[in-house]
């Protein structure tokens, strides 16, 4: 941790490590959801519809566990404030793929579940009067852009002094007093 | 980013080996059932028994006592999607406790199904609790999507056919047995 870190900086690193374990906690909590019942998982992969089985087969299967474990490394790399910045960033790209994929099944008027989050599809999910589960809808493509907003801030701000980066980053730029220096993840 | 990518992917390749879903249909469907076609996705409702309206039991996929009965003495599969407590509390003999929860959480369960049959194409009846129950529906279309390609509803459950006396008995399923 720096011994020059300002107040603005300090704060502005504990909002961002708020976000981590809270963008983070839920990335790893969703992983988790989709690989202790991957048959289910696979199931809405196939519902939307977006790669056939016939010719995709291969491919849902490998998404089937490919999507969580990369959201689980994602996750704990948040958490952990380790490549903060690469670990964000491709938790936007994974939202924003979600968010065009539900789109897509909102667009073909599909009757779909998200799979999202399984059980646990707070607050788009639940079940209705007839105690079906709820289907996909806007509430799902909001959440997700909910969530993108803090992976944008971290893709940005990185993971600020709290993250474990900040010694890696601090003594990089040490090392490398000629050169122009790195750009730091805390800026 | 691309790294961690890789890693998934690797780490996801590998972990799909070791636990494998179910998801293309292997044959072509069956007509050969000889009394209601296939479910494919079950849409009607337990209202409609055969005996009161047998071609939108046809439709369907659904079955009653006399067909299920008739089955049974040919020796089809029967799955029960009735919770654990139910089918311990009696269940029809010789079928497989299957609620969908169950399969869901398991996708070798999906192959199990498939050698108790013979194959997907082969006919496997589903029962619940008959009325309301609808855990019967959601088994088959769950099955459905795993390829299964002749499921069978007896709509009318296992309270029909204790009531009429045929062969049933109580405990718990083999495979969770102490």
């Amino acid at each position: 941790m720096s011994e020059h870190a300002s107040p603005l900086r300090v704060i502005g690193s504990i909002l961002l490590l708020v976000l981590r374990l809270a963008l983070g906690g839920m990335f790893v909590f969703a992983a988790w959801v989709k690989l202790s019942s991957p048959q289910e998982f696979a199931f809405s992969i196939k519902a939307f519809e977006i790669i056939g089985v016939e010719s995709g087969e291969h491919v849902i299967k490998l998404l089937t566990f490919a999507l969580p474990w990369a959201e689980m490394i994602c996750g704990v790399l948040l958490i952990l404030g380790l490549f903060t910045r690469s670990a964000a960033g491709l938790v936007s790209v994974q939202l924003l793929l979600f968010i065009a994929a539900i789109g897509s099944v909102l667009y073909r008027k599909l009757d779909v579940e998200c799979g999202c989050f399984g059980e646990y599809d707070w607050p788009c999910g639940g079940k209705d009067a007839e105690g079906k589960p709820l289907v996909i809808g806007m509430c799902h493509i909001w959440r997700d852009v909910v969530m993108l907003a803090p992976a944008l801030v971290l893709m940005l701000f990185g993971g600020g002094i709290f993250a474990l980066d900040w010694p890696r980053l601090r003594s990089e730029r040490a090392n490398a007093p000629l050169a122009r220096a790195p750009e730091p993840e805390d800026d | 980013m691309l790294a961690i990518v890789g890693v998934a992917t690797m780490v996801g390749a590998a972990h799909s080996m070791m636990k494998p879903v179910k998801l293309k249909r292997t044959a072509a469907p069956s007509q050969t059932d000889g009394g209601a076609t296939p479910v494919g996705v079950v849409t009607g409702g337990p209202e409609s028994t055969p005996e009161q309206n047998p071609q939108a039991t046809l439709g369907d996929g659904e079955i009653g006592l006399a067909r299920a009965q008739q089955l049974y003495d040919e020796y089809a599969v029967f799955l029960d999607a009735r919770p654990l407590y139910q089918y311990e509390q009696g269940h029809i003999t010789g079928s497989h406790w299957m609620p969908v929860e169950r399969v869901m959480d398991n996708g070798a369960l999906f192959f199990e199904i498939e050698d108790l049959a013979g194959g997907q194409d082969q006919t496997v009846v589903i029962y619940c609790g008959g009325g309301d129950c609808d855990a019967s529906h959601n088994l088959a279309i769950v099955l459905e999507q795993a390829g299964f390609t002749n499921l069978l509803i007896f709509v009318d459950g296992y309270p029909a056919w204790e009531a009429a006396g045929l062969d049933t008995q109580v405990g718990a399923p083999p495979e969770i047995e102490p």
